[in-house]
């Protein structure tokens, strides 16, 4: 899956308080990558060390074939040299700027004339749709229009390589969603390389074409979610990839699948979309259950998973789930002759984005 | 607020407001216009203005590129600087003075040179003043800056780096104009404690009329023979001092 053409080649260790990081990450041109792992596992000091804004202390770092760091005493190329677009967590849009010229900075410090820079500057506000607040400063913005403005600001300046650090983390609820499908257009757009930080699965899957799952320092796995999936390097890993995952098209709070197999979610969407749903969420019975669940099907046991601390059942049919149960469970159920089984999952557990 | 912090405000408020009652009822209104007009009036206070204008400017200049060196670290070299910077804060100025006078003074290290080779008396010139309310005013500008310095979220620095802003673009266009508050309330408070600037003038500059013989000067040298003049002197430099902070009390008070 990887192309041969490496638009980021990483090798290094380095040290952030506690922290020891030994990383070795590689990207393809034109590849998105997200870079998941659990708090303070030193996602963001990752994001520094390949923008230059941190020393790496052994290894290497090449982007788009030249070596920009190569640890104490050889080669260092500056951040203000190393062509790279970051859209920070906080947003970081000048204060005393107004958008336009927060836009148009980067350009400016290319040398490029001011006028010619206001103008590109426009022309990317309008993009992301944010033209009419050109003159704005960005205290008058909210947490998704700012990351909006930040991510014009990074590829105005024709970045050879994007890095977003949690970039949907300061929106709020509502504006998370139209912050991805800004995201999602703009990275399809960008064509180069891009290496975001991500804390949902779901961000991950929406805009990068591989995951690298980091934890405390190391990368633990990298691949595809279906790569990860088959065979989950770590706990994290596996409760990470182990929801139960649906695609299909909303039409209310109805998410409907290929194969005609219907969700009833707790809210309302239209068009494409994913449903997660974790396998704790998920309750079986021998009988129909009776009562106020708004999932109920029956579906044949297609296999009974004895995990560290938790047994997974396999449910087949045409809408496959997991279920998270417990031993006494297994044996009340008689799960492990298996048979059909009747599953229950309320409306309210999944989690639903477009697609 | 607690009610109860009024009455210690209160207090606080009549203890500046008591004196200047005290100078307007004791000036000699009737000479006042005299005063005003006389030659020896009007030097001192263009001396006064443009020696502390250029003191401000020397804050500036030298003191904020000293400001952001401190700021930019902890170590052993910057504490030690830093206690010298601040010293004349606390040194009576008589004594910043004196030291003056033995680095630039005829006969000393400094100003022995620079008489010998260029010529150049320090001094006892206007030239003096200048440097002995730089000497004085500068600390206040340096810890004022430094501490905005430190306020300020080095992240924009980044932010700045990352599009391609090399240190002294990021410096000009991001970390000045964030800081800006900062540099014009230690610009004021070094200005103001320039123009006030008597002890260290007076000795290393001595009081010449027209020559270094500032406001703080001249009424100190009018008080010994004539008390009434020197208060309708005190209150010309209050009622300059009054109009340039009203002006600039807009844009230079820090208000956020």
């Amino acid at each position: 899956m990887v192309p041969l053409e490496m638009n980021i080649d990483a090798t290094f260790t380095a040290t952030r308080g506690t922290l020891k990081l030994d990383i070795s990450l590689q990207v393809g041109d034109g590849e998105t990558l997200a870079l998941l792992g659990p708090n303070g596992a030193g996602k963001s000091t990752v994001l520094r060390m390949l923008a230059g804004l941190q020393d790496i202390e052994r290894g290497q770092i090449s982007l788009a074939g030249t070596l920009v760091d190569g640890g104490p005493g050889a080669v260092f190329v500056p951040p203000e040299q190393r062509n790279v677009g970051v859209m920070f967590q906080d947003h970081l849009l000048f204060p005393h700027l107004r958008l336009l010229d927060n836009v148009a900075f980067g350009l400016t410090s290319k040398g490029v004339k001011k006028r010619l820079a206001r103008t590109v500057a426009r022309y990317w506000l309008d993009r992301i749709g944010m033209g009419d607040y050109r003159n704005a400063r960005p205290d008058e913005l909210s947490g998704g229009q700012a990351q909006r403005v930040a991510l014009a600001r990074a590829l105005a300046n024709k970045p050879q390589l994007l890095l977003l650090d949690e970039p949907l983390a300061a929106a709020d609820a509502t504006a998370r969603l139209e912050l991805r499908r800004t995201l999602q257009t703009q990275l399809k757009s960008f064509g180069g390389s891009c290496v975001l930080v991500a804390h949902d699965i779901g961000d991950a899957l929406a805009l990068a074409d591989r995951i690298a799952v980091l934890e405390e320092g190391r990368i633990v796995q990298t691949g595809t979610i279906n790569e990860l999936g088959a065979r989950p390097a770590s706990r994290y890993v596996a409760d990470l990839i182990g929801l139960n995952c649906f695609r299909g098209t909303c039409s209310g709070n109805v998410l409907t699948m290929a194969n005609g197999a219907e969700i009833i979610l707790g809210t309302a969407h239209d068009g494409q979309a994913i449903a997660t749903v974790h396998p704790r969420a998920v309750a079986l019975f021998r009988e129909r259950p009776a009562g106020s669940p708004r999932n109920v099907f029956q579906a044949p046991v297609v296999a009974v998973e004895r995990a560290l601390d938790c047994i997974r059942v396999r449910l087949g049919g045409n809408l496959p789930i997991v279920a998270e149960v417990t031993e006494s469970a297994v044996g009340d159920l008689g799960l492990d002759r298996g048979g059909d089984v009747w599953a229950a999952v309320k409306a309210t557990e999944f989690r639903v984005a477009p697609a | 607020m607690p009610a109860w912090l009024m009455v210690p405000a209160a207090i606080a408020a009549v203890l500046f407001l008591l004196p200047l009652i005290g100078l307007l009822t004791a000036a000699p209104w009737g000479e006042m216009w005299s005063l005003v007009s006389d030659a020896a009036t009007l030097d001192a206070l263009a001396l006064s203005l443009e020696c502390s204008l250029a003191s401000a400017v020397l804050c500036l200049v030298l003191g904020l590129p000293l400001a952001t060196w401190l700021a930019h670290g902890n170590d052993a070299l910057r504490t030690t600087v830093r206690v010298f910077t601040t010293l004349p804060m606390v040194l009576p100025p008589i004594v910043g003075g004196l030291a003056l006078l033995l680095v630039y003074g005829k006969n000393h290290l400094i100003g022995g040179s620079l008489h010998r080779w260029f010529g150049i008396e320090v001094p006892f010139t206007a030239a003096g003043v200048v440097l002995a309310t730089t000497y004085v005013a500068m600390p206040f500008f340096v810890l004022t800056v430094e501490a905005g310095l430190r306020g300020f979220d080095r992240r924009y620095s980044e932010a700045a780096a990352t599009l391609g802003a090399g240190p002294w673009r990021t410096f000009r266009t991001v970390t000045l104009p964030m800081i800006a508050p900062s540099v014009r309330a230690g610009l004021l408070i070094a200005w103001a404690r320039a123009l006030g600037e008597f002890g260290a003038t007076i000795t290393f500059a001595g009081s010449f009329q027209g020559r270094t013989r500032t406001m703080p000067l001249a009424i100190h040298h009018t008080f010994e023979s004539q008390p009434a003049a020197a208060i309708a002197l005190s209150l010309i430099l209050l009622a300059v001092s009054a109009a340039v902070l009203f002006c600039l009390r807009r844009q230079w008070f820090p208000s956020r």
